[in-house]
């Protein structure tokens, strides 16, 4: 009673961890929930128009974006002679030197596609890479060393001929292009010689008003300078004209803003010319600062309406709320603390609810005025959720006409989570409604978590920075919320919600615990357990939702880790055909019961049964210890049992009156089946290497040892052999409980244990089979034997 | 009339006892207190100078700069000192190294090369004469080997000059596992004690309460200790449920404006949108006030006292700020008594 009372709380307990595994699979990469997914709604921001400052995307915005800018340019000047590949093979050569100028020219043109209308370019091109290189070359040895207290010494002499030859090359060349080229390197002399009224003079005569790529580069030159000399507002106005106009430095542009304090940001607004340019900087200022951006978001939508700046501000202020609505993190309540301090704790909760409402009413706002784009009835659908306005949010969705597939995936994810937060309990009609929009949102694969790692199917949508820090938990957090639903009154339920898999969890637990009161993830699951999940499946309507999450749990672990993961639906049948066959291996470890394991085989299909296989006979004794590794390579070469077989053989040796052979070979079959052996597999489901564990169970085979040796008429051979094996069960007990030899203090481990008085079996056959074949071939093998005679 | 009379009688009780202590217990010979000055430009006010010269202050020690990791996970200097003016006491220079930095460097001789290169060449290029150098770092158990080799080849680089170190509470606490560092001398840090994220902590720079966690009666160390109090005040702004800004020095008298409402003791609430100390603040955010309160600080003095702990002189953090004056030259002085 005892027993079975503490296997109920192990259930009990069990099912808890396994409701927490949810997150703790995923766990590393995210604190909170993120359901409205701003990948998603901006159209994984890979369009230009998408100012998605809270990450990057490495398509859009990574550096070889300049260098793929850069090189357009100078193909169109090239007249589309040569292609942008290389183009910028030429200019990006690392650290190869540049030749002579015709041998420049030879190494250009034999990648030349056509011929120019003006050659000559050709030359103008090479002298001006040359040129920048030089430039480049001498500003290396400019680069500020940090270990350094003094700032480098500028020696003018070492830019004045550059200088002179940039003006001249300026002066001489009539292609505006080219005198841009070489404005630019003329930039950046008298930038890093700290020339900086010259720099000022020549940005104005050069590039003011000039809306060219190079021109943008140049502006944020004349940013940094301005920076470098104290007028902030100043540069953040320029660097907020080159974040609008050239993606290739957006990053650069953005990260060198400085718009905390409020009066920079307030002198900043007053330096814009246009509502355009205010508005930019009030998007970055959003973006940017840690200040709740309603009031940024307002100005925007007030002067633009339906902007990108709008929507990303707004997606960036719901992912906030999220962040705190949706912690996995204890709060603070849960804690004992200073009861005079909870009134604090209260009153900042009260603050999102009014933040959340303030938000609503913006967003209502914009679509008062302008209803057209789906983002904002989207967002609006999302923050009534927030709100538990399950209604509105219902009705908001429904308003939405046109969606692309995105837009009707972030539809679909807000549409469950609304419907499962606006009732109590779910019918079998609600479970086929949420399962029919899981499978259409995870494009009919039961695949979980959602977004998380590179898994198909949705791991196309994200990019790789993104996932770093966080990834789309829909799948995650609807798990979690049908698994609270149903609790401890369905079983079944639980365990295929339980965010885990069958081979990483029931099977797992099936293993014969070691010690359930040190190690609680060990707790065990029992043949009780296993009929309680088995009777809760029978009562279980298989709906769309409770399939969805069946066929995760219950894949097989070849297509868990596949690249191309694509999981089929499992019908419940297969999922109950898979918990028999986990309760026949369970009941398998006890002979009593192989009637019933032979049972449970008999109505099973084939295919479950030869899911699991060993190579090589469990009932061969031999004296080598067991090479794991070797006979993985050689199982080609060997005969296959599956768990049927043996339990079939075990049925047919255990047929009584028990023989003495016969026991011995049930002896050793189950010692080679248990952890010890190398057909473990059939009693077991994994085996670490690091340590024991998986069936550590050494009574069946020590039974039966014992009883071969009772019974009487074995030959001394094999009466040396079967004391040999209990040696083996012997030592392997005594490990268990004291430890594993180490390698470090093997024969001091060694010995402790043999005055302990753990060697009783070994002392039998030194004493009594010292002259039998037996021994002489088990003295050949085994290391232990030999030191316990030394 | 009520509560002034109450913070009077308070007043003189705290007074008498203090005489007491004073004047019936203590005996040591104290060195003058000294400062701490953790800002990057360095230039005092008349308030700052007026302070050193009422402690009479000998010594005040200046972080020179920080090292962190770069992008590229490699050790580099940032936020160095600009002396702005010259000091006019003698000046110990202290670094403060990130701890993730010995996560990541395993030469640690060539980074003691570097940082003692570094501080030698601006005490060269400022005319200080240094007589010992301080290093704060948070080491951890992971860190410790990389963290005391980098100190041991610290030792070597500086030649005669003393090298200290920063120790922690945890690190005092958990000496076993923390290990102590090879050095003569200690800075045992008392400030910083309770969690700074979590709104409900009453005061995370100061808590005797706290502090009894970490240091008892049997508390001892093997090296000499220096001790350092604090006496800072800012303003911790919560908002959507975490710590979000930190307003340097910002004092209770600024918080009592319309903009504001008291909601406790040392909590406001935000009531519109609106800036404090250049810092943007909005509509239902909590502002948690935090000082260092005089009776905290005598508290810890007691505790100290109760120990088996000593310290060779005590050093104030910090005077980089604005709220500071000569009239606290008494109080810090008489802490300085306090301590044994």
């Amino acid at each position: 009673m005892l027993t079975r009372y503490h296997r109920s709380i192990a259930l009990f307990l069990s099912v808890l961890i396994g409701l927490q595994s949810i997150s703790c699979t995923w766990e590393p990469y995210m604190e909170y929930d993120m359901l409205f997914d701003r990948d998603m709604v901006f159209h994984h921001a890979k369009k230009n128009t998408t100012y998605n400052a809270w990450y990057y995307n490495t398509e859009l915005y990574q550096s070889d974006n300049l260098r793929n800018e850069n090189a357009d340019s100078w193909v169109a000047f090239l007249e589309n002679a040569y292609q942008r590949k290389d183009i910028i093979e030429f200019i990006y050569r690392g650290e190869t030197s540049f030749g002579s100028r015709d041998k420049e020219l030879v190494n250009l043109r034999k990648n030349r596609i056509k011929s120019l209308k003006t050659p000559s370019k050709e030359n103008q091109f090479v002298d001006c890479i040359v040129f920048a290189l030089k430039v480049e070359k001498m500003l290396e040895n400019y680069l500020p060393d940090p270990w350094e207290d003094e700032p480098i010494k500028i020696n003018i002499a070492d830019f004045s001929p550059l200088i002179n030859q940039a003006n001249a090359q300026i002066l001489s060349n009539q292609d505006p292009f080219i005198k841009e080229r070489y404005a630019f390197q003329l930039m950046k002399l008298y930038r890093y010689s700290k020339q900086y009224s010259a720099f000022t003079a020549n940005f104005k005569k050069h590039f003011e008003g000039k809306q060219s790529m190079i021109g943008f580069w140049a502006m944020e030159h004349y940013a940094g300078v301005l920076k470098e000399t104290k007028k902030i507002a100043e540069a953040n106005y320029y660097f907020a004209k080159v974040y609008v106009n050239c993606p290739a430095k957006r990053i650069s542009a953005y990260l060198s803003m400085s718009l905390s304090s409020p009066s920079d940001f307030a002198r900043t607004i007053n330096l814009c010319a246009t509502e355009e340019e205010k508005m930019a900087l009030y998007y970055i200022h959003a973006m940017q600062t840690k200040t709740l951006a309603q009031a940024d978001l307002t100005e925007i939508t007030q002067k633009l309406g339906n902007h990108e700046y709008a929507r990303v501000v707004m997606s960036h202020e719901i992912n906030k709320l999220e962040k705190i609505l949706f912690n996995r993190a204890k709060s603070e309540e849960d804690f004992e603390y200073q009861g005079d301090r909870m009134k604090a704790l209260h009153l900042l909760q009260g603050q999102v609810p009014a933040y959340l409402k303030e938000l609503i009413q913006l967003n209502q706002g914009m679509l008062d005025k302008d209803d057209s784009d789906a983002f904002w009835h989207l967002s609006l659908a999302y923050l009534y959720y927030l709100n538990h306005q399950n209604d509105e949010c219902s009705k908001m969705l429904s308003s939405i006409q046109e969606k692309t597939p995105e837009i009707q995936k972030q539809h679909d994810i807000i549409f469950i989570i609304n419907y499962i937060d606006a009732r109590e309990t779910l019918t079998e009609e609600d479970e086929q409604i949420i399962g029919e929009k899981l499978y259409a949102v995870n494009e009919n694969n039961p695949n979980y978590p959602f977004l998380a790692g590179e898994t198909w199917p949705m791991g196309n949508y994200t990019n790789e920075s993104f996932l770093i820090e966080e990834y789309n938990s829909t799948n995650e957090f609807i798990f979690r919320k049908i698994a609270e639903r149903y609790g401890t009154s369905n079983a079944f339920i639980a365990t295929i919600f339980s965010g885990d898999f069958f081979t990483n969890d029931l099977c797992v637990k099936s293993a014969t615990a070691i010690d359930v009161e040190k190690d609680y993830t060990k707790f065990q699951v029992t043949v009780a357990d296993i009929d309680r999940i088995l009777s809760d499946l029978k009562r279980t309507p298989q709906t769309k939702l409770a399939l969805f999450a069946a066929s995760y749990y219950f894949q097989t672990p070849d297509n868990s880790y596949s690249e191309n993961r694509k999981l089929p639906t499992l019908p419940f049948r297969l999922c109950e055909q898979k918990l028999l066959e986990l309760k026949a291996t369970i009941l398998l470890r006890n002979p009593a019961k192989i009637d019933e394991v032979l049972q449970i085989y008999a109505a099973l299909p084939p295919e479950i049964i030869q899911e699991n296989v060993v190579y090589g006979s469990p009932f061969d004794y031999t004296s080598k210890t067991p090479n794991f590794a070797l006979h993985d390579e050689n199982q080609g070469r060997m005969s296959k049992m599956t768990r049927m077989q043996f339990a079939q053989n075990v049925k047919r040796l255990a047929t009584q009156p028990l023989t003495a052979e016969n026991a011995f070979q049930l002896g050793v079959a189950y010692y080679n089946a248990s952890y010890y052996g190398l057909q473990w597999g059939l009693l077991a489901y994994y085996r670490p290497y690091s340590s024991p564990d998986g069936n550590v169970d050494m009574r069946v085979a020590e039974s039966y040892l014992n009883s071969a040796l009772s019974l009487g008429g074995l030959s001394r051979d094999r009466q040396a052999q079967t004391y040999f094996m209990l040696a083996r069960c012997e030592q392997n007990r005594y490990a268990l409980s004291n430890g594993e030899f180490s390698d470090y203090s093997f024969f001091e481990d060694f010995y402790a244990m043999r005055r302990s008085g753990n060697m009783r079996n070994f002392q039998t056959l030194v004493a009594n089979y010292a002259g039998t074949a037996g021994y002489q071939d088990i003295i050949r093998s085994c290391k232990y034997l030999a030191y316990y005679l030394n | 009339m009520l509560i002034d009379l109450r913070s009077i009688s308070s007043k003189i009780i705290l007074s008498f006892i203090l005489s007491f202590v004073l004047f019936s217990c203590r005996t040591k010979t104290h060195p003058p207190v000294s400062f701490y000055y953790w800002k990057q430009g360095f230039s005092l006010s008349k308030p700052q100078k007026d302070l050193l010269k009422q402690c009479e202050t000998k010594r005040l020690f200046v972080k020179f700069f920080d090292v962190v990791l770069d992008e590229q996970q490699q050790a580099k200097p940032t936020s160095k000192i600009d002396f702005q003016e010259q000091p006019n006491v003698e000046v110990v220079p202290c670094v403060f190294i990130q701890n993730e930095v010995f996560e990541q460097t395993h030469d640690t001789k060539r980074l003691a090369k570097k940082v003692a290169k570094l501080i030698l060449e601006i005490t060269a290029h400022q005319q200080l004469k240094v007589q010992e150098v301080q290093i704060d770092c948070d080491w951890t158990k992971g860190t410790k080997d990389a963290y005391f080799g980098f100190l041991e080849a610290m030792k070597l680089e500086l030649g005669t000059k003393e090298l200290a170190c920063t120790i922690r509470l945890h690190q005092i606490k958990y000496q076993e596992s923390s290990g102590v560092p090879p050095v003569k001398k200690g800075l045992l840090m008392c400030y910083n004690m309770d969690d700074i994220d979590k709104v409900t902590t009453p005061n995370s720079i100061l808590s005797s309460k706290v502090f009894q966690q970490y240091i008892t009666e049997n508390t001892a160390y093997p090296i000499q200790l220096d001790l350092a109090l604090p006496i800072y005040q800012w303003g911790l702004v919560f908002r959507l449920g975490k710590l979000s800004v930190i307003v340097n020095d910002l004092s209770t008298q600024e918080l009592h404006s319309s903009s504001f409402v008291q909601v406790d003791k040392n909590t406001f609430m935000v009531r519109e949108n609106t800036t404090i100390r250049e810092t943007n603040v909005c509509k239902g955010d909590l502002i948690r006030h935090e000082a260092s309160s005089t009776k905290e600080l005598f508290n810890l003095a007691d505790i100290l006292t109760q120990t088996n702990l000593t310290f060779e002189q005590v050093i104030f953090y910090h005077l980089s700020q604005e709220h500071i004056s000569s009239q606290h030259a008494h109080t810090l002085s008489q802490i300085n008594r306090l301590i044994p």
